[in-house]
C-alpha cells in the first residue's frame, strides 16, 4: 500500500513537470527552409542547434529571442522546454565549442518577421496574438 | 610579438569580420580564484587571475564560419602571455558534415571538446588530473566532423594534426598525431563518447599542444609512442549531472618496453534549481613504472564543492579538496598530500 501511494506520488511529480505547454499562440517563420509543416518534437531538435543546413541545401540560420522579448521565457519554455536563461546558456556553450554558428538574438516580433523576410535559411519561433497569417510562416504540427 | 602587437591584430581582425558580415558574434570569457592550500609545512593563500579569452565566431561566406580564440594568461616574462588558442575555418561540405582547418582543441574526449578551457562551462573548478599529464589538448591540422546524425544523434571526429612536440608554427620530422573519436547524443543532455588518439615523439619533449610540461620527464630524450583511449559519459540538462572521464594511455619505449597508464575523472553534481549545484568530484591517475613519457606518479584528488549559477555569464563555484595517493602502489611515487580550497568567478561578457 505504502509503495502504491509513493508510485502514484512519484508519478504524479514526473507527469506534472512535464506538463503539456501552451502552443495556442506561437508561431513558426521559416524563410526558404525546405518545408512548410514541422511538428513540435522536430521544431525543439531545430531550436536546440541539431541542423546545420536545410534538405534544399540552404544554411541554417537559428533566430533566437533576446533577453529584452517580452515574452521570452514562455517562448523558450514552450518550445525548447528550458527557461530563456537556460537556452542562452545551451547555445554559448554550442557555440563556444565549435559545432554551432552562432544564433541571432532579436527584441521584437517585427525585428524577428523582417529578418526572417530577409534572410534565406532563417527560422524563429515568435508568440503573437494576432490571426492574421505572416508571411513565411510553417504550420506546427 | 609583444601584447601591443596582440591587441592591434585582434582589433583589425574583429574590425574585418564585423564589418564583412553581420553573423558574427564577439565573447570574452575570463575567470578569477582565491585558492588556500595546506600541507604538513604551510598555509598559503592568494588570490588569481585567470584566463582571459576572446572569442569571436561567424560566416565568412555561406557554408564556411571562422571561429577564432585569442587568451591572454599567466606565463611569459611579465607575468602573462599572449596565446591563439584556436583559429579554424569549418566549411560545411553536406548536411551535418564538416571540414575544419586550422588549430582547434582536440576532440579526444567530453571535456576538451566541449569546455576545453571556458571556466564559465566547467562542472568543477578545475580540469581532470589527465589534462596535466597526457591530453593532446590542441591539435594543428585538419579534420572530418560529422554530427547529429540518424536517430541516436551520432558524431565522429577523424583528425589528421601536428603532434605533442610540435609548436604552431614547426614541427620535427614528418609525425603527425592521429586523432579518432565517435560519439552519440541518444538523449537530450546525455552524451557517450569514444576517442583513440595516437603520436610519435621523436625526442619526447613537449610542444604547444599538451599542458603537461610541470609532469613531463624531462631526462628521457628518446623516441615514444603514445596511444590514448578516452571513454566519456556525460549527463547534464537534468537533475542528476554526471560526468565520468576514463583513459588508459599506453607509452612504448625501446627503453623499458610498454608502459600502461590509467586515470579517471567523475564528477557528480544535483542541480536544486536554475541557479545550485552541489557536486563532488573524484580524480585519480596513475602512471606505470616503466613510464618514461611523463614521471611516474599515483595522484589522487577528492573533493566537494558548490556552483552557483547567477545567470547564464556568470557563475560562483566554491571547492575543498585533498589531494593525495592511492593505497596500494608503494611502488609509485605519491603525490604530495594537501588541502585546498579554492573559489572561481567565472564570466562572459
Amino acid at each position: 500500500m505504502r509503495f502504491s501511494i509513493l508510485t502514484y506520488l512519484f508519478l504524479t511529480v514526473v507527469f506534472s513537470s512535464n506538463a503539456q505547454n501552451d502552443w495556442t499562440n506561437v508561431k513558426v517563420l521559416g524563410n526558404s527552409v525546405g518545408f512548410e509543416k514541422v511538428n513540435k518534437a522536430d521544431l525543439k531538435k531545430i531550436f536546440l542547434g541539431n541542423v546545420s543546413n536545410w534538405s534544399n541545401n540552404v544554411s541554417a540560420i537559428i533566430v533566437l529571442p533576446s533577453t529584452r522579448y517580452s515574452r521570452a521565457d514562455e517562448l523558450t519554455k514552450t518550445v525548447m522546454e528550458k527557461s530563456h536563461n537556460l537556452t542562452r546558456r545551451f547555445w554559448l556553450g554550442l557555440v563556444f565549442q565549435g559545432r554551432a554558428n552562432p544564433p541571432i538574438y532579436l527584441d521584437n516580433n517585427q525585428k524577428i518577421i523582417d529578418y526572417i523576410n530577409a534572410n534565406e535559411g532563417a527560422i524563429a519561433v515568435i508568440i503573437d496574438n494576432e490571426q492574421k497569417q505572416l508571411k513565411n510562416e510553417l504550420i506546427i504540427e | 610579438m609583444n601584447l601591443k602587437k596582440i591587441y592591434t591584430v585582434l582589433i583589425l581582425l574583429i574590425s574585418v569580420v564585423s564589418f564583412s558580415q553581420q553573423n558574427i558574434q564577439v565573447y570574452g570569457f575570463g575567470h578569477m580564484e582565491f585558492e588556500t592550500n595546506v600541507d604538513s609545512l604551510n598555509t598559503n593563500g592568494f588570490f588569481s587571475l585567470g584566463e582571459h579569452d576572446l572569442f569571436v565566431s561567424g560566416n565568412i561566406i555561406n557554408k564556411v564560419s571562422f571561429l577564432g580564440e585569442f587568451v591572454i594568461k599567466g606565463g611569459g616574462a611579465s607575468g602573462f602571455k599572449p596565446s591563439i588558442e584556436r583559429a579554424r575555418i569549418r566549411y560545411n561540405y553536406h548536411k551535418n558534415h564538416f571540414l575544419l582547418v586550422g588549430k582547434m582543441h582536440t576532440a579526444i574526449n567530453y571535456w576538451n571538446d566541449v569546455y576545453h578551457h571556458g571556466r564559465l562551462f566547467f562542472p568543477t573548478i578545475d580540469r581532470p588530473l589527465n589534462f596535466s599529464y597526457f591530453v593532446p589538448i590542441h591539435s594543428l591540422g585538419i579534420r572530418l566532423q560529422g554530427q547529429n546524425l540518424g536517430k541516436l544523434n551520432f558524431g565522429y571526429d577523424f583528425q589528421i594534426a601536428n603532434g605533442m612536440e610540435s609548436t604552431d608554427i614547426s614541427g620535427s620530422g614528418f609525425n603527425f598525431s592521429n586523432n579518432i573519436s565517435f560519439h552519440v547524443k541518444p538523449k537530450e543532455g546525455m552524451r557517450i563518447m569514444i576517442g583513440y588518439n595516437n603520436d610519435y615523439l621523436p625526442t619526447n619533449s613537449m610542444g604547444s599542444h599538451a599542458h603537461g610540461m610541470q609532469n613531463h620527464n624531462h631526462h628521457y630524450n628518446e623516441g615514444i609512442t603514445v596511444d590514448q583511449i578516452h571513454f566519456s559519459f556525460a549527463q547534464f540538462e537534468s537533475k542528476f549531472e554526471v560526468l565520468n572521464e576514463f583513459a588508459t594511455v599506453i607509452s612504448q619505449t625501446d627503453s623499458l618496453g610498454r608502459a600502461v597508464n590509467f586515470t579517471n575523472y567523475f564528477y557528480g553534481g544535483y542541480r536544486i534549481n536554475e541557479k545550485y549545484v552541489p557536486f563532488f568530484l573524484f580524480d585519480f591517475l596513475v602512471a606505470s613504472e616503466n613510464e618514461l613519457h611523463i614521471k611516474k606518479i599515483n595522484a589522487l584528488k577528492y573533493g566537494l564543492g558548490f556552483k552557483w549559477d547567477f545567470n547564464p555569464m556568470i557563475n560562483l563555484k566554491f571547492q575543498v579538496e585533498r589531494y593525495g595517493a592511492l593505497n596500494g602502489m608503494e611502488y609509485l611515487p605519491k603525490q604530495a598530500s594537501k588541502h585546498e580550497f579554492k573559489l572561481q568567478l567565472s564570466y562572459a561578457i
